[in-house]
């Protein structure tokens, strides 16, 4: 075997992994053959510096910044897989289903009734009494003027409200201060938190009441369900004449921000509208911030009394959807009672009516002049 | 399997983050190991890292326990850091040997990525080795690390770089065959550090 050849066997020979006869073959060469020895104790002090050089330690904060990374992710995906393994397909079919069906019914008013839709599906609770309890407050009486009824048919921000009952997690009543940040409708609304605050919202079905039918609620921030529009809780209709609308309009927006709600704006542009919604118990507050925006007036094309303290009614034993905000894959989470059958079951019977939370949520929508 | 790393990757896959802590705590130096000697830099080294980590806990559910989990991560932060050395290729077209410090003096461009501490251990006979191993192609690099810093056998390399024993074997020959040549111009910085007694010729 010539020089060369040896050499190219340098690397295995090193390594004791040449065939025992080859290993002798090469072990006899080196002995005799000078030039190849001196090249072999080269390669073997060359691979002795690689495999001496130390172990390099990470930083100190390796594990931790690591772990935040870990945190800041979803769970892997093969732990979200488990929670519904093999069944991926039907769950993304029930969810588009919900999109579509919600979705259309929403931008179609007509339809929804046909559907067995609520109009109030989406993120809100259902607001049953329309008409009783208190007055609307007359911020400023100058110049009341009316309104075209039609206008009233601009989109509203749906919320999120009432803690049920049978709720059992008092954090869920402890956000219901909170729960119209959960609302996508909200471009103000802060995203993080997201997911914890929607696992702890309590699934709803929402009553419609008066028209007989009843809709699965949907999920506080839950991105599929959102396609449907809602018919707020409105309580004030104000019209504020103001120099600087854009002004005036972030200043209501961190009005509703700081009592706890949360603005919507339309996605029309020129449209200068505002949806505010706020906590009941926030009401005078932020109507009385409002005033202070600009020269405000009341629609008197609304409800001659709007009532103060409208209550929802929403039912806990629904089905509701947990949105991704990484993957932007909105799964969903059965409930802890009747999960199967409420999966499976688009129209939610009716029988699923929930007694009163305590704190509703009031939606005051401001057209600026 | 390691019994230990397989509960711990049971208890990981259930999202579990404590369990998938104690596998970093485990592995992360022979991880950071490989990624620095594999980059050369603290910063490549310490965001490789991080990154193979974050990829096997996200793969964990593909993870068959075919192979040991060091294997599995070893092969993940080898195909991160190639890679990464693939992408910086695209952007760096001078070659890695143009980079490397000459003998007896200083290159400002293989000085640049090091931080002030490197930059004082330059001229320690173990950067001079890194360098080197830094002017090795990915492929010879790769293989060096696998093979002689973390000391897995051919066939996990094999298994690792999915390639033939028979390339292992040419391949790591060849990898220490270059590295030789290239180290032995550092002669004299080896011997003195070394205290090896001087060779002639």
């Amino acid at each position: 075997m010539r020089c060369h050849e040896i050499n190219e066997l340098f690397s295995a020979y090193f390594d004791g992994l040449l065939d025992p006869s080859v290993q002798n073959t090469v072990s006899l060469h080196l002995e005799e053959c000078a030039a190849c020895r001196t090249e072999f104790e080269d390669l073997a002090m060359v691979v002795g510096l690689v495999r001496n050089l130390p172990m390099v330690e990470p930083p100190v904060q390796f594990g931790k910044g690591l772990r935040s990374q870990l945190e800041s992710l979803k769970p892997s995906p093969g732990a979200v897989k488990r929670l519904f393994p093999g069944r991926w397909p039907a769950v993304l079919a029930l969810a588009a289903s919900f999109f579509v069906v919600f979705g259309i019914a929403g931008a179609w008013p007509d339809l929804a009734p046909r559907l067995g839709i609520n109009k109030e599906a989406g993120m809100q609770s259902q607001v049953a009494d329309r008409t009783s309890s208190g007055t609307v407050v007359m911020m400023d009486k100058s110049t009341p003027e009316a309104r075209d009824s039609s206008e009233n048919s601009e989109k509203t921000l749906s919320v999120n409200d009432e803690a049920a009952p049978a709720v059992k997690n008092k954090e869920v009543a402890q956000k219901n201060n909170n729960s119209a940040k959960q609302s996508l409708g909200a471009p103000l609304a802060p995203r993080q938190s997201q997911n914890t605050e929607i696992a702890a919202a309590p699934p709803r079905i929402v009553d419609s009441g008066g028209m007989g039918v009843t809709a699965r609620g949907a999920v506080p921030g839950g991105h599929l369900l959102m396609a449907a529009p809602a018919d707020p809780a409105e309580r004030a209709f104000l019209n504020i004449k103001a120099d600087d609308i854009g002004a005036a309009m972030r200043q209501i927006s961190d009005v509703a921000r700081i009592n706890g709600g949360s603005v919507e704006v339309p996605r029309e542009l020129g449209v200068s509208e505002l949806t505010v919604t706020i906590p009941d118990s926030q009401f005078d507050n932020v109507m009385a911030e409002i005033a202070k925006v600009g020269k405000v007036t009341i629609n008197n094309n609304t409800e001659p009394e709007i009532k103060m303290s409208a209550k929802a009614e929403p039912t806990v034993t629904g089905v509701y959807g947990k949105n991704d905000a990484e993957t932007g894959i909105t799964s969903l989470q059965a409930p802890e009672e009747d999960s199967d059958r409420q999966l499976e079951d688009k129209n939610v019977s009716k029988d699923t009516t929930a007694p009163t939370g305590e704190d509703g949520v009031s939606v005051i929508r401001v057209k600026f002049e | 399997m390691n019994p230990d790393d397989d509960q711990l990757v049971k208890r990981s896959r259930s999202g579990d983050l404590d369990a998938f802590d104690e596998l970093v705590r485990k592995y992360q130096s022979k991880v950071y190991t490989v990624a620095y000697r594999f980059m050369g830099n603290h910063a490549d080294a310490g965001d490789l890292s991080q990154d193979a980590f974050i990829r096997a806990y996200q793969a964990l559910s593909s993870f068959r326990g075919d192979s040991s989990f060091a294997t599995w991560l070893y092969r993940i932060a080898a195909n991160v850091c190639r890679d990464e050395i693939r992408k910086q290729s695209r952007y760096k077209k001078v070659s890695l040997d143009e980079l490397l410090v000459q003998p007896g003096g200083n290159n400002s461009l293989a000085a640049a990525d090091l931080t002030p501490e490197e930059s004082l251990e330059r001229v320690e006979l173990k950067d001079v080795v890194q360098r080197h191993l830094n002017a090795l192609s990915a492929e010879h690099r790769l293989i060096l690390v696998m093979r002689d810093i973390q000391g897995m056998s051919y066939d996990e390399i094999a298994t690792s770089l999915d390639c033939t024993l028979g390339t292992v074997k040419s391949r790591l020959n060849r990898a220490r065959q270059t590295l030789k040549k290239k180290i032995l111009e550092h002669r004299e910085l080896i011997e003195d550090e070394l205290r090896l007694p001087g060779k002639e010729g």
